[in-house]
This record gives C-alpha cells, structure tokens and sequence, in this order.
C-alpha cells in the first residue's frame, strides 16, 4: 500500500442539481412524491484525486469476500481497504459510488463501517489539521460520537473513515479508541478499479 | 383510466401532513445554550441539497441541556419546552474527543432532531438525500450521497432499507427512536453529516444551517399537483398552491427539453368535484387537448411544471414527464380564417392548436368568429353554446378544454341567444393550420365558400380578410338545399379517431 501515490487533483466545481429541469426519477413502486425539495442552490468546489493503484491486492482477504463483494471491488473508484477479519470479510457488503466505496459487516455484537473516497470539498477558510491518533502510519482524528467510535485518515489522497458501532453501549470495544485501532491495524487493500491497470 | 382511479391516491399522497411555517424560530449558527460548550460559527451549507431528514415538524434542540436532558433544568424529556421553537444548534456542544471544526477542538457532532412528539418509533426518518444505504447498525443508518459526503441517523427504529438499497431523497429511512446500544437514550433523531474536507479528511461538519434550510423549505409548501392523463387525447391533472390556496396556478408545459423547447401554459382553473375537500376549494383541475404541434409521428418528452404564484418558481408536477407518440392526421373540413384578434379571443396558439399538416387543398370556409360568445345552456349542464354566424352551434362540456374555455366561467345562455336558430355542432377542438403563412381553423360543421377554388390562392380583400360572396347568404345550415357535404363526415371520423387513439404514455 506505500507504493499508492498520489498523482494529481482536479478541480471542478460541482453545483447542486436545479430543480426546473430534473426528472424526478423514482423507484419501481415507490410511491410518488411531491417535488418539495427546494433548497437553496450554492457552486461548491470540489477536488477530485486521481489515486495511484497498487498491484499487491491481499489475495487472501479478498479471496474471503462474497462473490457479491468481489465482482463490486472493480466499480470501487478508489482503493478499497477492508479489515482483514474473516468473519467480517464474509459478512461484508461493499457499495460503491462515483467517487467512493463503502464496506459494512457485522459480527459479535460489532457493526464495523469502512467509508474512502476521493472527492474533497475545498474550503480555504478551514485550515489544515492533522489528528492525533495514527491509523496506518497517517495521522488519524479519533472520535466518540453516541457510541460510536470512528478513525478517518487520509491515505494517498483518499480520504478512509472506520467506524465501529457495539450492539451493547457498554460494550468496552466501543469505548476509547484501541479497539478501533486493533481493527485499523488489519486493514488490507483487496482492490479497486484501477488494481488491474 | 388509471390516472383518474389513482387521482384520489395522489391527492392523499401529495398532501401528506406537514409542519406550517407560521411560527417557526431559529437561534443562528453556533449559538449553543450557554454553558454547554462553544459552538461553530459557520454560515456555510455543507449540504446545500438536503431534504429535511423527518417528515412533520420537527424541534432542533439539545438532548443533553434542554429539560429533562443530563445536564439540563429537572423535568420531562417529553415536556412542551423541549417540543417547541426556536432551534438550537447543538453541533461542538461539549464532548470529549476529536472535532477539528470545533473552536475547542471536541464537541458533539451533529444535531439532536426531535420529531413532532415525544412518540418513539412513529415519527418518520427519510432519506434526506438521493443515496445508497452503506451501513445499518444497531441503531444507526448510513446513507451515502454520490459526492461521498455521508448522512448518518442515530437512534433510529423500525429500519425499512437493508445495506447496498440506493434510495431516493424522501425515501423512509425508518422511525425516530431512543434506542441507543441495548439501553435508551430521549426520543430524537441524531443526525450527521460527514463529510470529506480537503484541509482535514473525513470529519463531522456542521449541519445546522442546512438542516434550517431544508426545514424551511419543507414549511414553503411549493405547488404541487399531478398529471392524471397524458396521451393524444388529453393533458390533464390538477396543481395547487397550498400558500396561494385561492391562486389558480398555472401550469407550464414543456415539449422536449432543448433550448428550442416548445412551451406553453394551461391553467389549473377548472371545476373538479374530487378536489374540494381535499384542497379546500374545487377549480384547481387542468385539461387541454393535447397539442396539435406534437402529432408529427415521432415521441416528445412532455413536462409539466406548476408555476408558484409567488415567485414564479417551477415545481415539476407527480408523473411528469410523459412521452408522447401521436401519429399526424389529414386535416379535413373547409378551412376558416383566423384573424389576429380571434388568436387572442380565442386563447388560440401554435403549441396546442396547431397541426403541422399541408391543409392547402382544403375548401375555404366562412372567416372565423373574431371574438368568442360561449354561453352555458341554463337547461343542460352538458353542454355549451357557440355563437357563430348569426346561430348557436352546441358544443359538450367535455369537449370545451379542446377551445380553452373553462365552462365555469362561462354566463349563462340568455333567450336571446336561445332563440338563435341551431346550426352544426362545433368541432370538437380548434385544429389551426397554416396556408401560405395565415392561419385557418378547420370547421367540419362550415359550408366552404362556393367562390373560392379549394386549390387556388385565395383572392385577398386589401384588409386581407378573405373577399367573396356573402357569408350570411351560405350559412344557412340545417337547409336541405346545402346538405353536409361528404368530406365533413370524413373529418369527423378521423377527429373522432385522432381522440380515441390512447397511445398511453411511458413513464420515464
Ligand atoms: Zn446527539
């Protein structure tokens, strides 16, 4: 994973979809609703990186996915890490977006969520800063939000969240960040849409 | 029809109950309760798309300072204080752990939502955002949006989506609850936004504005309305200002969207016996023949927008768009011309009226009534009454959206009228064609002008009126001596086919 590298941002400026000229698109039997949304329109810019891919996939953590979750590994438009668990890794549902991949498993009273994507929106006013923690040899932000406990880092661009939810608030694992940091160390990379370039 | 089985469902659905925006407060950004921390102020929209994540009004406050709450007044966790205006943000509220947003650098990282009552597991929790679910935990949901940003419930109850659904803004997500890892924390929804920051990574942003945004734009209520029937016979359905409720809106129809885009409006005027009760008034119904320019035999993607009376805003209507596929057909009866200010009387125009159709070969009838004398028969709510040379030509009531007259509107027929003699019934809807650039309407119940060659150019008078024999001389209808000739019934078969042809519309 050290050889991924970052190779470039692009900058576009992505505006919030005008409702005049939308189709409202709906769902096979979804019932129909009224067009009440109608927020209010801003331009937000938006960085978009182009990842560097890896070609040492963990064979054996991907090996352990559901056939689902592999065939979906190539629509990942960034490198997809997953924790290295196989209890976890059969149980994971990946999903992927335009810009991200997510992962969610559940096992042992646990809820374990995996969010990277590569898309950033650029506020000059918000300056840089780094988290105390370390997820990956990159500094990492810890949190405690309502039981759950999360890590994010920024890894070649892309920016990782692990989240970790205790079926049992008082469950010690959801408590603190060294658990979460056990998980984060069992990260693999398993893939992604440009592994086979 | 289906679409008007159905009508009653979507007035039902479209009127969903809704929080009123009379008495809504807000506190601005950052402004947390003091003592409970120090908040972010930040007037940015870090989610500027939201939909208001639960359906009904809705109490943004703190869980934990408000009455009832851990460190908040002795009381309640249901008392009134704590379901009540105004909001306030309780994103950065004092927390341990890292919050790189917050001025202390920890804080809470999100907003507590409390639902329209104390009720657990009732109230519901909808995307607020098109999305794909990516987790469900014990008591969180997780929707994705295609930027990434993710939108994160707590507490929630009832979960009706599963891990990997893509759903819809407005989707139910589940019911706002208390649960909260096997113990039970207040009822209300903990919402998140987390979102990828270029200068910090994945972190918690402050959702407050948006969520006041998307709340008020909820309390707005838009126009709305539906499309019942799109087809080659009719365009119809009915549209609303709930704001305006005594407004008649109108409702703009757009064929294909290109910058050449053909639109035109009808207005949602009409008398509909289903809609008083529900909309608290009857006239809110539209209905127009569909429109003659699109019978070219090729599909056109029609929408319909409501306009808001208030600002002019344009709010798609339910079913819209539909597509089109209406075959041309041969004009036929004697062509009648239209002057200028029989257009306007006549609310005539191109997009609806028009069929784009050589009618050259047609025969040349008497010059169209300039103005419009429609009267209701004070006897018969069925039908209606033209006055058209000098006689009264029936019209039915259904048929009156094919020339644009709303029947309500329309006085009574007085005797004067009545005694009028009664000539061929009118056409059914206005067909304008266009001959060497002036526009005719075709009428199978005229009587060509027996001077004029339906081939030859038609001699001009210098107000370029059509010159020639009398016209109250050849209008004697109902004379044996002029019977109808045979090309009248020919276009009254193919109107009449052109009407039933349902080429029933696809939902995109
Ligand atoms: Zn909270």
């Amino acid at each position: 994973m050290n050889g991924l590298r970052a190779v470039g941002f692009s900058l576009l400026f992505l505006t919030a979809c005008g409702e005049s000229g939308e189709a409202l698109e709906r769902l096979p039997h979804e019932p129909p609703r009224a067009p009440e949304k109608v927020a209010p329109k801003a331009a937000r810019p938006a960085l978009i990186q182009t990842p560097s891919w890896s070609s040492s996939i963990d064979v054996p953590s991907a090996k352990e996915l559901s056939d689902r979750a592999r065939s979906e590994l190539a629509h990942s438009p960034v490198p997809v890490l997953v924790v290295a668990e196989a209890k976890l890794l059969r149980a994971a549902i990946l999903t992927t977006g335009p810009h991200w991949y997510a992962v969610a498993a559940k096992d042992g009273g646990l809820t374990v969520a995996l969010h990277g994507t590569r898309l950033a929106y650029d506020y000059p006013e918000i300056p840089t800063a780094h988290g105390r923690s370390t997820v990956r040899g990159r500094p990492a932000f810890f949190t405690e939000n309502e039981g759950i406990v999360s890590a994010s880092w920024v890894e070649n661009g892309v920016a990782y969240a692990l989240d970790l939810e205790c079926f049992d608030r008082h469950d010690a694992r959801c408590h603190g960040a060294e658990y979460l940091l056990t998980l984060a160390e069992k990260l693999r990379y398993v893939g992604g849409e440009g592994s086979a370039r | 029809m289906k679409h008007v089985l159905v009508s009653a469902l979507f007035v039902m659905l479209a009127f969903a109950p809704s929080a009123s925006a009379e008495d809504f407060t807000h506190l601005p950004p950052g402004d947390l309760i003091p003592g409970s921390g120090t908040g972010r102020v930040d007037e940015k929209l870090y989610a500027p798309e939201l939909l208001f994540p639960i359906e009904g009004k809705a109490y943004a406050n703190s869980q934990v300072y408000m009455t009832g709450g851990l460190y908040g007044p002795s009381g309640d966790q249901c008392s009134v204080v704590n379901f009540s205006y105004p909001w306030r943000d309780n994103y950065c509220e004092e927390r341990s752990w890292d919050m790189p947003l917050c001025p202390a650098g920890t804080g809470h990282q999100g907003q507590d939502i409390r639902a329209a009552s104390c009720e657990k597991s009732l109230h519901v929790a909808r995307a607020a955002i098109d999305g794909t679910i990516t987790s469900i935990g014990s008591y969180s949901v997780y929707l994705t949006a295609a930027d990434g940003t993710r939108y994160d419930y707590l507490h929630m109850d009832n979960v009706q989506v599963s891990v990997g659904q893509k759903v819809k803004s407005g989707a139910e997500l589940g019911r706002v609850s208390n649960n909260f890892g096997g113990t039970s924390t207040s009822v209300h929804l903990h919402f998140n936004i987390k979102q990828n920051i270029a200068s910090l990574g994945s972190v918690y942003v402050p959702p407050y504005l948006s969520l006041v945004k998307a709340y008020e734009a909820t309390l707005s209520q838009p126009p709305r309305g539906v499309v019942e029937l799109a087809d080659c016979d009719r365009v119809a359905g009915w549209a609303f200002a709930p704001e305006q409720p005594d407004a008649q809106v109108a409702v703009d129809v757009e064929a294909d969207a290109k910058p050449s885009a053909a639109v035109a409006e009808v207005l949602a005027e009409r008398d509909r016996s289903d809609l008083c009760q529900t909309l608290g008034s009857c006239n809110h119904a539209f209905s127009a023949a569909s429109p003659l320019s699109l019978f070219d035999g090729t599909s056109h993607v029609v929408r319909l927008r409501a306009i808001d009376p208030t600002d002019a805003k344009r709010y798609e209507l339910l079913e819209s768009p539909s597509t089109l596929t209406c075959e041309p057909f041969q004009p036929k009866g004697a062509r009648r011309r239209l002057d200028q200010s029989a257009v306007a009387a006549w609310k005539l125009s191109s997009f609806w009226d028009e069929l784009p159709q050589d009618a050259s070969s047609l025969p040349v009838g008497h010059t169209f009534p300039s103005s419009r004398e429609a009267f209701a028969d004070p006897s018969d709510a069925s039908r209606l009454w033209i006055v058209d040379e000098g006689q009264r030509r029936g019209l039915a009531v259904g048929d009156s959206d094919g020339w644009h007259i709303n029947p309500a509107a329309l006085k009574k027929a007085t005797d004067a009228v009545l005694q009028l003699s009664e000539g061929q019934p009118f056409p059914r809807r206005a067909v304008w064609v266009t001959v060497k650039g002036s526009p005719f309407i075709l009428d199978e119940g005229d009587t060509p002008e027996e001077t004029v060659s339906p081939v030859d150019p038609e001699p001009q008078g210098p107000d370029g009126t059509l010159s020639g024999a009398s016209e109250s001389a050849s209008c004697a209808l109902g004379s044996t001596a002029n019977p109808a000739p045979l090309w009248l019934l020919g276009l009254s078969a193919v109107i009449g086919l052109a009407r039933r042809r349902k080429s029933r519309p696809q939902s995109l």
